[in-house]
């Protein structure tokens, strides 16, 4: 696998639109032809050479390719990773909106903070975010029904509002504590969160599981208990608290079976 | 936000740079500081207690003299009267020990402004206050939307302290001060 | 002698009410009186007499004061601020016309800029569940001749829209409610026991920030589920009457504003609202309409939604894709994260009605605002243009609540040379075009980098 390092020069004034720096984009060029490949901050084009230092060059397809994103301002850079489909992005410190939307395959790595809308409508591949990430983790896109629909995505810190909403598949594992609104619309899915879930946790769900260690502040009235169980997540066992919902939404039927959406808390 | 200002809870919020706006909040300013209120208040052994003021979760919602107001002029003396104030419930002026028509100072995680607290026009239940919509307000109201544009003008947890002594001020120069212009005055309303 | 107007369109709130009757004075100058309005609307027609008026655009000096400049040179300014900006925010446009509305939104697509409407602090959450789930609503001539159940849920329509519950939602007798206020039976549902509450019929109280715990009890004992005995502060009992209630009528509407959209979960509040109102179609017909609140914010989504398909916070800062994404190009967000280098306000007060934090960021770039009165925004701007009042002195389309397209009208002249606001976006979008052919660039990218190379 071949690595590019590009280097952040400057810190952006306003918001650097970076959907270039993709292995996708990169692969088979090499730090001169990277160079060239565009990028906007507002209505003015730039190309990533303005902005960015460029050292490697790619490999010869998507999947040989790593790219490392450094430099004081990566907090001010969108749509890093978005799209993807293979090989490996690393950012070493905080990515900004959309940080690997879309993204169907590959690795992305995060060391800082990742901020709302990362990826959205995520198809495949592996997500990792050492800091926090905040709203509509994983999320549909504006008006979509379809949320996340594989892949995994596992964050190392606190994740803020809205996370998994229209969720269809893969897996989120939060290491840290979510705020409102976890897997609302859920039709799929697996969200797995160790710390505490705040309020409206599956609100509105059809189908999918969702796991909270710290229980909710506020549990939805559309849930309701049906036995006690022990199962391994994530490598753990514990005995949980099973609850099905939302009896206030719609459900499917398999097999003559009405389809429930699971919520499962630690049992004390 | 203003130097000296009362309460050192705010001064957990006070952003030294307001530049870096990603400090301040993540999981939700109001989730963050209504915690960590409740928290401090349990600390001094009351439920909505905090020193000398209560901790109120607080709406701004419109409101017919405020309607005619904003008509009659932004910068007029209806507006001011309209506007400048906070209503609480009778239960509540008994807990702050203040009288209604008294000056209160009212911080939240956003800031801080002072206002003129009355009774409730429209019934509230205890622990919570209503400010009109308008620029005192949104001094309070916290610029964090969750990510859908929309600001939280509705349940966000201030703590109210008496303040008969603090005074009021208008609507231009209070925005002025606050976003550090200075004011100068306008000859069409002055 | 005066002379009466009849039937003129009040344009203060999104009632949009009909049946004003102004008199004029005899050189069609001064409004005399004003009847049939509310407390809002007469005040807005008799306060546009009162002294003080600014009639020329003001631009901010150094040291603070303002300086009488003429229109040429307004246009010039705003011409050039935008187009040098990477990333203008053009916000406002719900107190003008859908005309002006549309010019503006020509000028916005010129020079790259995000344009957002009053909506994205009122009912954006609204419209983002609607985008979500759809919506089954009706038009207010509806709710009128047929509805014998209103909800009335975090809206307040005795202060916001003085005439809504006697034009349309409790008091008239229509059609085939022609018991009028006795047919219907009215439900309240708030966190504050406010003037609306006191005219319903059930007034249900609920703890701040529970709407969405409430909506999905509704929905599951709607579905003949179990839940708790008492939802955000609401008895089981209480919330099974609603039902009955609801389940009992021939046509329920659900009236919803503020208190849902501001409150804790937004958009989830009204998804939640719209399904359960989706949920009652089982039993009864049942809709909803949102509480708009200036009289032409539902225009100014109606146009940029024909226009650019989206209804508000509308980014093309692209040229050639629109792109819409609120949390990312809504104003607040755009001001507050710093994402935006110059800022225009039309029609609306941002200054007044933005959280502090985000009214900071616009007072330290630099700001246009158009605007026939002094406000907030004004006082904070580096240029003010006033402009003739919609409705007053200037007619033109203007959108109900409800979707329905209204078309205003003039009742008096504007003072003499103030410009309308469709006139001044005609005129800068002509300075634009000027600029650009005079730089040899063919849209605003290429002028930044003109402009860039002059510099250097």
């Amino acid at each position: 696998m071949d690595t590019v390092t590009i280097t952040l020069k400057k810190v952006p004034g306003l918001y650097l639109e970076c959907e270039s720096v993709t292995p996708d984009k990169f692969a088979g060029k090499n730090a001169e032809e990277i160079a060239a490949l565009p990028c906007a901050e507002g209505k003015r084009n730039y190309v990533l050479g303005d902005w960015f230092e460029i050292a490697g060059a790619a490999g010869a397809t998507a999947a040989d390719t790593k790219i490392v994103v450094n430099g004081a301002g990566t907090d001010k850079c969108k749509y890093i990773g978005a799209w993807m489909t293979a090989g490996e992005v690393v950012v070493n410190g905080t990515a900004d909106m959309f940080t690997g939307a879309w993204m169907e395959g590959g690795k992305l790595t995060v060391k800082g903070d990742v901020r709302s809308f990362s990826a959205l409508q995520m198809k495949g591949g592996e997500f990792i975010i050492e800091g926090r990430a905040w709203n509509y983790l994983a999320a549909a896109y504006r008006g979509d029904w379809r949320g996340m629909q594989g892949g995994t995505i596992r964050v190392k810190g606190d994740v803020g509002s809205d996370l998994g909403t229209f969720m269809n598949g893969g897996t989120i594992i939060v290491e840290g504590n979510a705020d409102i609104h976890v897997g609302t619309h859920a039709e799929g899915g697996t969200i797995i969160i160790k710390g505490k879930a705040h309020r409206r946790v599956g609100g509105q769900m059809v189908k999918g599981e969702i796991y909270v260690f710290g229980g909710c502040d506020v549990m939805m009235p559309g849930f309701k208990k049906i036995e006690e169980r022990e199962i391994e997540v994530d490598g753990e066992k514990h005995v949980f608290n099973v609850f099905i919902g939302d009896l206030g939404e719609r459900h499917p039927k398999s097999k003559g079976e009405v389809v429930y959406g699971h919520l499962y808390t630690l049992k004390e | 936000m203003t130097a000296g200002t009362p309460s050192p809870l705010v001064n957990l919020f006070e952003k030294e740079d307001f530049e870096d706006w990603s400090k301040p909040h993540l999981v939700g300013a109001t989730t963050e500081y209504s915690s960590l209120l409740a928290l401090q208040a349990k600390k001094e052994g009351g439920e909505r207690k905090y020193g000398n003021g209560i901790i109120v979760s607080v709406v701004t919602c419109t409101e017919i003299k405020q309607g005619v107001a904003i008509e009659t002029g932004k910068t007029s003396q209806a507006y001011f009267d309209a506007c400048s104030v906070i209503e609480l419930d009778d239960e509540d002026f008994k807990t702050l020990g203040i009288n209604k028509n008294t000056n209160v100072r009212v911080t939240s995680a956003a800031g801080t402004v002072v206002l003129k607290a009355i009774g409730a026009r429209q019934g509230l239940y205890p622990g919570l206050a209503h400010i009109p919509m308008g620029p005192w307000a949104n001094i309070v109201v916290p610029s964090y939307t969750y990510s859908t544009g929309e600001p939280c003008f509705c349940g966000f947890d201030c703590l109210i302290e008496p303040a008969p002594e603090a005074k009021i001020e208008s609507a231009v120069k209070l925005m002025h001060e606050k976003c550090g212009l200075e004011y100068v005055g306008d000859p069409h309303y002055d | 002698m005066t002379k009466c107007i009849k039937n003129v369109i009040c344009t203060f709130c999104g009632t949009l009410c009909d049946d004003l009757e102004v008199d004029v004075s005899d050189d069609g100058k001064r409004i005399e009186q004003v009847r049939n309005a509310c407390a809002i609307g007469a005040e807005k027609y008799l306060h546009v007499g009162n002294p003080g008026r600014v009639v020329v655009p003001r631009m901010r000096q150094a040291d603070g004061t303002y300086k009488d400049v003429s229109y040429d040179e307004a246009i010039d300014f705003t011409a050039k601020t935008l187009l040098k900006a990477k990333k203008p925010l053009m916000y406002g446009w719900s107190s003008t016309n859908c005309e002006a509305i549309a010019e503006g939104n020509v000028l916005a697509e010129k020079i790259g800029g995000v344009v957002d409407n009053c909506a994205t602090v009122c009912h954006g959450s609204s419209l983002l569940a609607i985008q979500d789930t759809g919506v089954p609503s009706c038009t207010l001539g509806e709710v009128k001749n047929r509805a014998d159940r209103i909800i009335f849920w975090g809206c307040n329509p005795a202060h916001a829209h003085p005439r809504h519950m006697s034009r349309y939602s409790i008091f008239p007798r229509g059609f085939f409610s022609a018991k009028g206020q006795k047919g219907r039976k009215i439900i309240c549902v708030d966190c504050r026991e406010t003037d609306t509450a006191k005219v319903a019929d059930h007034f249900v109280r609920i703890k701040q920030s529970y709407d969405y715990e409430v909506f999905d009890a509704l929905r599951t004992l709607l579905r003949g589920e179990e839940i708790p005995d008492e939802v955000g502060g609401v008895p089981r009992e209480k919330l099974q009457e609603l039902i009955d209630i609801c389940k009992g009528g021939r046509f329920v509407t659900l009236f919803f504003g503020m208190g849902l959209t501001h409150t804790l979960g937004r958009n989830h509040n009204i998804d939640a609202g719209i399904n359960f109102i989706r949920d009652l179609n089982d039993y009864t017909k049942a809709t909803l309409i949102a509480m708009r609140g200036h009289y032409n914010v539902t225009g100014a989504g109606q146009v940029l939604g024909w226009q650019y398909g989206y209804p508000f916070a509308c980014d093309l800062s692209r040229l050639t894709t629109a792109r819409h994404n609120p949390g990312e190009t809504t104003s607040v967000d755009l001001l507050v994260r710093h994402e935006v280098d110059a800022c225009m306000v039309i029609a609306s007060d941002l200054a007044a009605h933005f959280p502090f934090e985000a009214t900071r960021r616009m007072a330290h770039i630099p700001t246009i605002t158009l605007d026939p009165h002094i406000c907030m925004s004004t006082e904070l701007s580096d240029l003010h243009i006033p402009v003739a009042i919609v409705g007053v002195e200037v007619g033109g389309c203007c959108y109900r609540m409800d979707n329905v397209p209204i078309d205003t009208r003039k009742v008096i002249d504007a003072p003499e040379g103030v410009l309308t606001d469709e006139e001044v976006f005609q005129r800068i979008n002509k300075r634009v075009d000027e600029l650009l052919a005079e730089a040899g660039c063919k849209d605003a990218a290429e002028y930044l980098e003109y402009l860039e190379k002059q510099e250097a």
